[in-house]
């Protein structure tokens, strides 16, 4: 009940369908009091002989029209009333959906999909029932009860109602008793059921270990334990869930007796006629329904009341980043200044920064690599220019002077176009993944961009080409083509910066040479940041910063870097950082960059383009 | 239009499979159903009893208190003779019912453990779990709740006609005619419903896997700016859904509940009329009227039963086949059973192994092993190394059996592999997984693996010996320690101890290594390597090395490239000859430069904690 009190501002926009739900459903309730109502005139009028043709004629008429009304009515308030929960669960969802893709990144850290699936469908499907089926059926066993209630009362006898209703409170609490073993017999059902799943799970998935270990025997054997106890647990639900059906009916059964009796009492001191006791026997019929429900909905209440808690608090949660009030368009300068004195993902726990005294001038149109060891912060740096966080007081990032809280999300990150290190496909075909953030985009636009990104051959060679259906995340492709095609999409976005975060990591040497010279051509015209782990790739770089543990320790172009490593040697040391760049540049051109000294042209290339 | 009846008609034959499972429980369920038969008549006399006390104690005026007394009582216990029944009969259903699936599923889960390795490389676990308990689970409702529906509603109807013959020969034949209208009402409910039903389940699965996938890939889809196309997409969905939902609402609001209560209302209307038409010329009895009345209202319920149990139907029908899709799946087993007599020896005495020619394809396109041959003698130390995906780990599946060789030859101690019993190669060879496995039950179960011949004492020399014992006893229980599922309470350093105690306890005559030991910190790597050494006494080792570093003093390195072996020696001739072994050994040692970070940063948490 509380529920409905909560979601009266969304109920309330469907008070028209709700309201005409309820008037079919009084005039139902109404009509229905007529036909045995009908009948006990009928069986007085064969008893007393008085019964006319033409009178018959006019009750049966009346039955059946009443029948045909019912019909019309029932159908209307059914689905209006449904009609309203469908519609509102329609909105909520869709207000769900609309926040998730307001929260930034901070709060996809803090939740599983897993954990916000169950939101989107179990929490969701609560709330349905909630304001369908449980308003319904709220509504219907006090229109409906009270009607009938007020017929036997009133049409036929106050005294013969109250006896016949004596069972009543007790079927109440009795099928209550029932409802509470029920429901903490129900949960250790389901934790077996659970721990089955659980026991099957591992079997199935160290099935390796399983045959490699001869443990079928020891694992069936666990099954079948865990399965019986499974059995045992359903039992004792069965045991009490089967009461409900008999009690009911036991119940029901002894208010009629008692009915019958009472009445055989008042026939035979004049106070009623035996058409008047069988209309109230058939009334006592229509009380059943709404006893019954009258109880069940509580359960549904509960459960929506507890999902829709647990949506509201997700839909209460504010988005940390977001436009502020004056923000204003990006501007046409797209250089960039960086200045972060500290920076960590969680500031109000003493956690390490993760990011100190990073400060750097990227003008528009330069090349800039970002290298260093794996967890040195270089994906953060890149995650702060997309503005995926804010960045705390003192430290700032600007893009043409203005600081980025300042810029409208939406206009900011239609400047960059980002890689990411783990290439994020979506099921739907090649074409629309490449042409994601302009869904309009021309198939030779899209061709383009997937030359670009040196993956058109083998599109081509697929048997769809460009219309080829990808799975979820791209499950049909090697992790080569998934990061090329992540590139692609972000060249077709043709956005003044791109951030490319370790994004050729896949492929193989002469591909990724491909792919630089590509975008070497673009130069001048877009920013290239590119973060990475394979330092040949930043030869022709105008700035390299390498980072170590959150802040930068060498800084400078290729030559600068490799220059000031002449002395260092060879092999070096570890937990040394010092020219770590032109030690790691040493080693790498000798295993990596052999391929390429065999053949000669494609570093004369890579030169050409510089 | 035939596929799918061909799909019905396989569907029923699953089920009529299915049903045989009952008979162990045959004379349980046989008595469930007298009791239903019982209890359904008790219910069918209320009526008749309630037409007696109105007929003989009512409308002629009450004189025989005590006559009405006794028919009162008597109709009383008939609801709760009915009541008692009922409740019987319900938990006979379910208990029996229980025990069926319980067999069902047993029987499910150990077929699928002995399947090929093959079937588990196509088929996802979740789909597989859910098969072995939800589908089985699905099929309870068949027998609980559609099996006994339907036969309750054979008898409530056949119970119903049998009175209203006794009661009105004319109405009873009149109301036959219901019979055939209700049998076309759910026909075409359920033809109309089916597509508009599946419509919407698929639009929710359209909406939910659309979340799933936007919720994973939100990062792409804010930084992309993309967020209200994405909107207006589901909002299309969410739209189709909300329509063909409210359709299926319609559809249910004119042929279900309403449409019998209509069905009753016209019925009431002809039974009253005649009736009272009856009554210009006979004596009608009211409690006839009455009691006819009373049988009419219940004869739509058990229509209304079937027709909700029709979905649940539909569901089991589903569930079936898939189930029998999966029995149906050959078995290792058979494929054995032939050589199982051949087998000479009990147990692998040398550790001698053998190579010829051997070729190996998983999906008869691309070969996985081409070609490879090699020997290791009894106590050597052969490491495999190469590419992901150079066929490296396809050695070690072909000597544990998880795939079958298409060409060539792999010998035991001189014999076929193939002749080997099960026992004899699972005790004979031990396999430490990359990924250490660790099973639900105790560290003792989980070194023991519960095989009887291994007893406590061997459990603890054998952690002690590779040096789990120290980290053992110092969890809560020692060795009775639970370490809860996939053993996620442990490091991966102890988990991989915890696997190494198994295999020592097993004495293996060949160790197969499957080795990794990233991510490990300072003082547990030390231990492993140790224990890697230990482990290594006596027996033939083929390990499939990822980190050069720790096979340097292999007796022989095989390096593979497509299949192949592409170089054989030792570490030291492999250096200093160019190809794989050289550039591989160079690269490793630059990625472990780059590494570098990451370790250090763990032992400095390691310390700091």
């Amino acid at each position: 009940m509380k529920l409905l009190w909560k979601l009266r501002f969304i109920l309330k926009d469907y008070w028209q369908q709700y309201l005409l739900a309820f008037i079919c459903l009084q005039i139902v309730s109404a009509l229905n009091l007529l036909p045995p109502w009908l009948i006990g005139q009928v069986i007085d009028g064969i008893k007393d002989s008085s019964l006319t043709n033409h009178e018959l004629a006019g009750y049966v008429a009346a039955i059946a029209v009443t029948g045909l009304v019912v019909y019309g009515f029932r159908y209307v308030w059914r689905s209006q009333l449904y009609g309203a929960s469908i519609e509102l669960i329609r909105q909520q969802r869709s207000r769900l959906f609309a926040h998730f893709t307001q929260l930034t990144p901070e709060f996809y850290q803090r939740h599983t999909t897993g954990d916000l699936m169950a939101h989107a469908t179990n929490d969701l499907n609560a709330v349905e029932e909630s304001v369908g089926v449980g308003i319904m059926t709220l509504v219907d066993s006090l229109i409906a009860g009270l009607t009938v209630l007020f017929a036997m009362v009133f049409l036929v006898s106050g005294q013969l109602t109250l006896l016949a209703m004596l069972p009543f409170p007790v079927l109440v609490w009795v099928t209550k008793r029932y409802g509470v073993a029920l429901y903490s017999r129900f949960g250790r059902s389901q934790a077996a059921f659970s721990s089955l799943n659980e026991e099957t799970r591992e079997s199935i998935t160290g099935i390796r270990a399983v045959k490699a270990h001869q443990l079928a025997e020891r694992q069936t054997r666990r099954f079948e334990q865990l399965s019986m106890e499974s059995v045992a647990a359903n039992t004792s639900v069965a045991r009490v869930d089967a009461l409900f059906g008999p009690s009911i009916s036991l119940f029901f059964g002894l208010s009629f007796v008692l009915a019958l009796v009472g009445g055989a009492w008042l026939i035979s001191h004049g106070q009623l006629t035996v058409g008047l006791l069988t209309s109230f026997t058939l009334y006592l019929g229509q009380m059943l329904g709404p006893m019954l429900q009258f109880g069940w909905q509580f359960n549904v209440f509960q459960r929506g009341s507890a999902s829709w808690g647990r949506l509201e608090k997700l839909l209460s949660r504010q988005p940390k980043v977001s436009n502020s009030p004056g923000a204003q368009q990006a501007p046409d300068d797209t250089s960039l200044s960086i200045d972060i004195r500290s920076f960590a993902y969680d500031a109000a726990s003493d956690q390490k920064p993760v990011l100190q005294g990073i400060s750097t001038e990227i003008p528009a149109g330069a090349f800039i690599g970002i290298t260093g060891r794996t967890g040195s912060g270089k994906s953060t740096l890149l995650r702060l220019i997309l503005r995926e966080f804010d960045l705390p007081e003192g430290s700032s990032i600007q893009m043409g002077n203005i600081p980025l809280p300042q810029l409208t999300v939406e206009s900011l990150r239609k400047k960059l176009a980002w890689v990411p290190q783990e290439p994020m496909l979506f099921s739907g075909t090649i074409t629309d993944n490449i042409r994601f953030c302009a869904p309009d985009a021309s198939p030779e636009t899209v061709e383009k961009a997937a030359k670009l990104a040196a993956i058109d051959k083998e599109i081509m060679d697929f048997k769809d080409g460009y219309n080829t259906l990808l799975g979820e995340n791209g499950i049909n492709l090697s992790g080569g083509q998934k990061q090329r095609l992540a590139l692609a999409r972000a060249l077709l976005a043709d956005a003044e910066i791109l951030l490319l975060d370790d994004a050729f990591s896949a492929l193989d040497m002469k591909t990724e040479a491909r792919i630089l010279k590509n975008l070497m051509a673009m130069k001048g015209r877009k920013t290239i940041i590119l973060v990475t782990q394979r330092l040949p790739e930043l030869i022709t770089a105008d700035h390299i910063l390498v980072l170590d543990r959150g802040r930068i320790i060498e800084q400078g172009s290729h030559d600068q870097l490799l220059s000031k490593g002449k002395n260092a040697t060879d092999q070096p040391e570890e937990n040394t950082t010092e020219h770590w760049y032109a030690k790691i540049f040493q080693q790498q051109a000798r295993t990596l960059l052999q391929p390429l000294e065999v053949k000669p042209d494609a570093v004369i290339k890579r030169s050409d383009v510089a | 239009m035939i596929e799918k009846d061909e799909k019905q008609t396989s569907g029923y034959r699953g089920l009529a499979r299915l049903i045989r499972y009952a008979k162990p429980y045959q004379w349980q369920f046989l008595g469930a159903f007298l009791i239903l038969l019982l209890a359904t008549s008790l219910e069918m006399l209320a009526p008749w009893l309630m037409k007696i006390i109105l007929d003989e104690h009512i409308a002629p005026g009450v004189n025989d208190v005590m006559g009405l007394a006794i028919m009162g009582s008597a109709l009383f216990g008939t609801y709760l003779g009915s009541a008692i029944l009922q409740y019987l009969q319900n938990v006979t259903f379910q208990e029996n019912a229980l025990k069926a699936v319980h067999d069902i599923r047993r029987m499910l889960f150990a077929h699928v453990l002995k399947l090929p390795m093959r079937y588990f490389d196509s088929e996802p676990t979740g789909r597989l779990v859910s098969r072995i308990t939800n589908d089985s689970e699905v099929l309870r409702q068949m027998f609980v709740g559609v099996i006994p529906a339907i036969l309750q509603a054979f008898f409530r109807v056949v119970g119903i006609f049998i009175a209203m013959a006794l009661l009105d020969i004319h109405l009873m034949l009149m109301t036959t005619l219901l019979i055939p209208v209700m049998l076309l009402a759910i026909h075409f409910y359920q033809k109309i419903s089916h597509p508009v039903i599946h419509g919407v389940r698929s639009q929710l699965a359209n909406i939910n896997s659309r979340v799933n996938e936007s919720l994973n890939g939100m990062r792409i889809i804010q930084a992309m700016g993309q967020e209200a196309h994405l909107q207006q997409q589901f909002d299309r969905d969410n739209e189709q859904w909300s329509q063909l939902k409210r359709k299926n609402i319609n559809i249910d609001s004119l042929l279900l509940m309403p449409f019998t209560h209509l069905l009753n209302g016209i019925a009431l209307a002809v039974v009253v009329g005649w009736f009272g038409y009856q009554s210009g010329f006979s004596l009608v009895e009211v409690g006839t009227l009455y009691a006819f009345i009373n049988y009419l209202g219940r004869f739509f319920e058990p229509f209304r039963q079937i027709t909700m149990q029709m979905s649940s139907l539909q569901q089991s029908l589903v569930a079936s086949e898939r189930l029998f899709q999966v029995l149906n799946e050959e078995t290792e087993d058979t494929k054995h059973g032939q050589n199982n007599g051949q087998s000479k020896s009990p147990e692998i005495q040398h550790g001698r192994l053998e190579f010829n020619n051997v070729t190996l394809s998983y999906d008869s396109k691309n070969l996985a092993l081409d070609n490879v041959s090699f020997t290791v003698e009894p106590g050597q130390f052969v490491a495999i190394v190469g590419h992901s995906g150079s066929g490296k780990s396809s050695v070690i599946n072909l000597l544990m059996r998880f795939y079958h060789h298409q060409e060539g030859q792999i010998l035991i101690d001189n014999q076929p592999l193939s002749t080997l019993k099960e026992d004899t190669l699972r005790q004979g060879l031990g396999l430490v997984f990359q990924e250490p496995y660790i099973f639900s039950g105790t560290m003792a179960e989980n070194i023991s693996l519960n095989h009887q011949k291994i007893t406590d004492e061997h459990v603890q020399a054998a952690a002690i010996k590779v040096h789990a014992d120290p980290f053992i006893r110092s969890l809560d229980e020692g060795y009775e320690h639970k370490p809860g599922p996939g053993g996620k309470a442990l490091s991966t350093g102890e988990r991989q101890l915890l696997s190494f105690a198994r295999t020592i306890a097993q004495n293996p005559k060949i160790l197969l290594l499957d080795e990794a030991t990233a991510n490990i910190d300072g003082e547990t790597e030390h231990h492993i390597k140790e224990a890697l050494i230990t482990l290594r006494e006596n027996r033939t080792t083929i390990a499939v090395a990822h980190r050069l570093s720790t096979i340097q003093d292999a007796d022989q390195i095989l390096v593979m490239d497509k299949g192949k072996i592409v170089q054989r020696g030792t570490h030291e001739q492999l250096l200093q000859q160019e190809g794989h072994y050289r550039d591989l050994y160079l690269a490793q040692q630059t990625e472990e430069q780059l590494g570098t970070t990451q370790q250090s940063d763990l032992m400095m948490t390691a310390v700091s904690a």
